[in-house]
């Protein structure tokens, strides 16, 4: 395959434990037998992305605005994706004069478990050395979500920086409906001012949330230059957390 | 297991059926059997004089759809309400997942022969979504372009839509304003050219500005 390859870390081939999926999944499955240079990675179809997203991913939800969707393939079989989108507005704006060709966030990454440890780690590395090879992205931007808990290993393992916590933005939950984030609350009724939603008779309940931590990856390392915040040293992990 | 063949007059759905079909979902259904025909019996239990179905429902109604006069049917002679129940869920209920890569390969053989808008009529899958999957084992074995040149193209696309980017402006109206402004930029689109990607909003930028041309002569006469 005229892709990209990358090396696993660990030989995972020599592993023969069983592993059970963190979703329960019904058995322990049997790690795949990869040697490093079977991991392959690619672009594929948004479509097909998205559906290997909305069934595994822990959000079960496909991305809006899809940049691009990279798939890692194992043996021949498609086996994880990542998936870039432009994020929200506040990801571009981290940057002077970027252009939204230039800034994208990475918006859902998942793997199949029994790929080795460390892929995700290094599918990260290939995919930021494909795009900063052959696409106009100088930067991307990533999320991590401690409320769904994670700190964004992945990131400090690939030496991403650390821009501190995002703004918390409360979810908004619509007389009994279930907190939703205030973009879909925007995309169905073309608002979410609480104000105005009052105003017209509905009961607006603020669900708060954690902060985000945000997480940078330069690939022009120029772009340190135009960064608007000064990345921070990792915040420790609390004993919790996994 | 004896099939036979039922009119449908004497068959009824099920009341406590928990399945549930939406209308997409019914015209696959619908397109299916007018492809295939039933090839699936329903299968149905004695209530009264007639028959009432166990699994079967959503078929039962895509066959009245059709205006089919019989249902091929497996007949449950001994079946009491508890368990026919519990037959209904475990069979609507009790099913696989789809292997990402498999589905693929299906995709793939099956778009070789048959036209994409056939297959989407029949299988629970958009467009897209069914291309998509019939690429996979072609970008699997590393046939077709590079992830290289796919990635540049992909580039290009981002650079070019930078290029030509039209700016949105979203704004919010009640149902009354947005009729005012679907009006007026109704009225305004007569003078815009067809050739125009953009119409509607060159149109109501000819609103505003004939309302700013309107308003500056109102106050020049004051003046």
């Amino acid at each position: 395959m005229p892709a990209e390859r990358f090396a696993c870390g660990v030989g995972a081939s020599s592993s023969m434990a069983r592993i059970q999926r963190d979703d329960g999944g019904a058995s322990p499955t049997t790690p795949l037998h990869i040697a490093p240079k079977d991991l392959v990675i690619a672009p594929i179809p948004h479509a097909v992305a998205s559906r290997l997203v909305r069934a595994h991913h822990y959000l079960h939800s496909a991305p809006t605005g899809l940049r691009l969707s990279l798939g890692v393939f194992a043996h021949g079989a498609l086996r994880g994706v990542v998936q870039f989108n432009a994020g929200p507005r506040g990801a571009r704006s981290l940057f002077q004069g970027a252009s939204a060709a230039e800034v994208l966030s990475l918006c859902r990454l998942w793997l199949d478990d029994r790929l080795p440890r460390n892929s995700e780690s290094r599918v990260l590395a290939v995919a930021c050395r494909l795009l900063a090879r052959h696409t106009p992205a100088k930067a991307i931007v990533s999320y991590a979500d401690p409320g769904a808990g994670h700190v964004g290993r992945i990131y400090r393992a690939a030496g991403w920086l650390y821009l501190g916590q995002s703004e918390p933005q409360p979810l908004l939950a619509l007389d009994d409906g279930p907190p939703r984030h205030t973009r879909s609350v925007s995309s169905i009724l073309h608002t979410h001012s609480r104000r105005y939603l009052e105003r017209h008779g509905f009961q607006v309940r603020l669900v708060p949330t954690t902060p985000k931590l945000l997480y940078v990856k330069l690939l022009d390392p120029t772009w340190i230059a135009r960064l608007r915040r000064s990345p921070l040293s990792y915040p420790r992990e609390e004993a919790s957390q996994p | 297991m004896t099939v036979v063949d039922i009119p449908l007059d004497r068959i009824a759905p099920a009341p406590w059926n928990a399945n549930r079909m939406d209308e997409p979902m019914r015209a696959r259904l619908v397109a299916s059997i007018g492809r295939f025909g039933l090839v699936q019996p329903l299968l149905v239990r004695r209530v009264g004089d007639g028959f009432e179905t166990v699994a079967g429902a959503q078929r039962l109604a895509a066959l009245r759809q059709r205006g089919e006069a019989t249902a091929p049917c497996v007949v449950l002679e001994e079946l009491g309400d508890a368990e026919a129940r519990l037959l209904s869920v475990a069979l609507n209920r009790i099913g696989g997942t789809d292997d990402v890569n498999a589905l693929g390969e299906l995709a793939r053989e099956v778009l070789a022969v048959l036209p994409a808008e056939a297959v989407a009529q029949v299988v629970p899958l958009r467009l897209a979504e069914l291309q998509g999957l019939a690429e996979l084992p072609k970008i699997a074995r590393g046939e077709g372009p590079s992830a290289a040149a796919t990635l540049a193209q992909i580039g290009q696309a981002w650079e070019r839509a930078k290029r030509i980017a039209l700016e949105r402006i979203a704004f919010a109206f009640t149902a009354e304003q947005r009729q005012t402004v679907e009006q007026a930029v109704a009225a305004a689109l007569r003078r815009v050219g067809s050739d125009d990607p953009n119409r509607r909003g060159a149109a109501l930028a000819l609103v505003c500005a004939e309302w700013l041309a309107g308003r500056r002569q109102r106050v020049h006469r004051r003046v």
